[in-house]
């Protein structure tokens, strides 16, 4: 019998299976791409709705796929100086010890309980929804609050506007609460297979007064570490089922290259409403497949 | 230049070095997975079922060798989350050159954490 007869589509064949597979997983990355989120918030509910896989076999897949499109992504804005490294190292020692913590939860006291991890992803993909609707650049202020840890770390930075190409510095504090905000995107990270960058932007842009590019850019950078401290739970705990992991790896990182380099010209206004709508009908469904109400 | 400039210009040789580490790592898995994903195709079977995590790595070395497709796809997987844990090691190996001693604590606590994932993931 063929190895990948996991995964299975009703009565399609398995080869059938994996082309849908493929597909699915692209369309999550492209569209994570486009939007910014990142793929996982739209691939682990549909790999749980569609290929009925449980759910923590969708999260291990996921968070590995992560780690991919994170590394690739980020690789640009590292050269040109827009990443604050030292921001991306302060913040990943809150996310690291989020996503290992996630990620132990989710293969020992949450390991026989697919329904709990169900409804957990809930609320996490509705706050992301709404997020999702009310992202918007906040201006970052010239005199924030003087933050002594900013100071002692040095991580304040500056970063050359894309349009204007005028170089803008900029000042980071409330960096307590910013390292909460990690530590917590690093819990949903390890524990349901998403990078966080959804969490973590908004957090760095409207808390600790860093530009949304440069947010956006150290993210990305981060995500690699925190994705990494929960995949390597779920690798060598055995979760990660490698006839479902590969394709979907490698899809969804297809689907980011073409999504970065076409998301731009998408009408991402009015898709956003779309993938708003999709992200609340997914939401819906993980509660009635909880229930049992959905097979 | 005022000393707010400093932090993102700092060291442009590091950033080199981290896009090249991050580039060649996801390229090398990419290969991997997809070669793993091909030889799988051809064969019909991954060769390995269910899952597939705590493998022997004894095995893996000869597994290769006979072209077995879950040895390629499970190192694909392996080099794609070391890719990180080589950034996070390459840091640690700078701040500690520049005798940058809060970032030599602070990437030596994310490496540790690291480090902490496997070996908790390989007693649960």
């Amino acid at each position: 019998m063929s190895g990948f007869a996991i995964v299975t589509l009703g009565s399609l064949s398995p080869w059938l299976s994996l082309l849908i597979l493929l597909v699915v997983a692209f369309a999550a990355g492209m569209v994570g791409a486009a939007l910014g989120t990142g793929g996982g918030i739209f691939l682990v509910p549909a790999l749980v709705l569609l290929f009925g896989l449980d759910i923590h076999v969708a999260i291990a897949a996921s968070i590995v796929s992560v780690i991919a499109t994170s590394s690739a992504a980020a690789a640009g804005d590292v050269e040109t100086g827009l990443t604050n490294i030292r921001l991306a190292m302060f913040l990943e020692s809150g996310t690291a010890v989020g996503g290992l913590l996630g990620a132990v939860v989710a293969v020992t006291i949450l390991a026989s309980q697919s329904n709990v991890l169900v409804l957990v992803f809930v609320p996490v993909i509705l706050l992301g929804a709404g997020l999702m609707l009310s992202s918007r650049d906040r201006d970052i202020v010239p005199d924030p609050p003087p933050d002594p840890i900013a100071r002692r770390l040095r991580l304040d930075g500056e970063y050359v506007g894309p349009v204007t190409h005028i170089r803008r510095s900029y000042r980071v504090t409330r960096t307590p609460l910013g390292l909460v905000f990690a530590f917590f995107a690093g819990i949903a990270s390890g524990l349901l297979g998403l990078g966080g960058g959804i969490f973590k932007v908004p957090a760095m842009n409207a808390v600790m007064n860093v530009p949304l590019r440069v947010a956006t850019a150290t993210s990305t950078f981060m995500i690699g570490v925190t994705a990494t401290a929960g995949a390597l739970v779920y690798l060598f705990a055995g979760d990660v089922e490698l006839a479902v992991a590969a394709p979907v790896i490698l899809a969804v990182f297809a689907g980011t290259v073409v999504g970065r380099r076409y998301g731009h010209r998408a009408p991402v206004g009015r898709l956003k409403l779309l993938f708003v709508g999709l992200l609340v009908a997914a939401a819906l469904l993980m509660v009635a497949r909880a229930a049992g109400v959905l097979a | 230049m005022t000393d707010a400039s400093e932090p993102s210009r700092e060291s442009p040789r590091l950033r080199t070095e981290f896009a090249g580490v991050l580039r060649v790592g996801v390229l090398l898995s990419g290969v991997l997975l997809l070669l793993g994903l091909l030889l799988a195709v051809a064969r019909g079977s991954i060769g390995l079922a269910g899952r597939t995590g705590a493998l022997p790595f004894g095995q893996l070395a000869g597994d290769l060798v006979g072209g077995q497709p879950w040895a390629f796809l499970w190192l694909g997987v392996v080099v794609l989350a070391a890719t990180p844990v080589i950034r996070v090691v390459l840091a640690l190996a700078n701040f500690a050159g520049a005798k940058d001693r809060d970032y030599v604590v602070l990437t030596s606590f994310v490496l540790a954490v690291l480090l902490a994932s496997v070996a908790v993931g390989a007693v649960a």
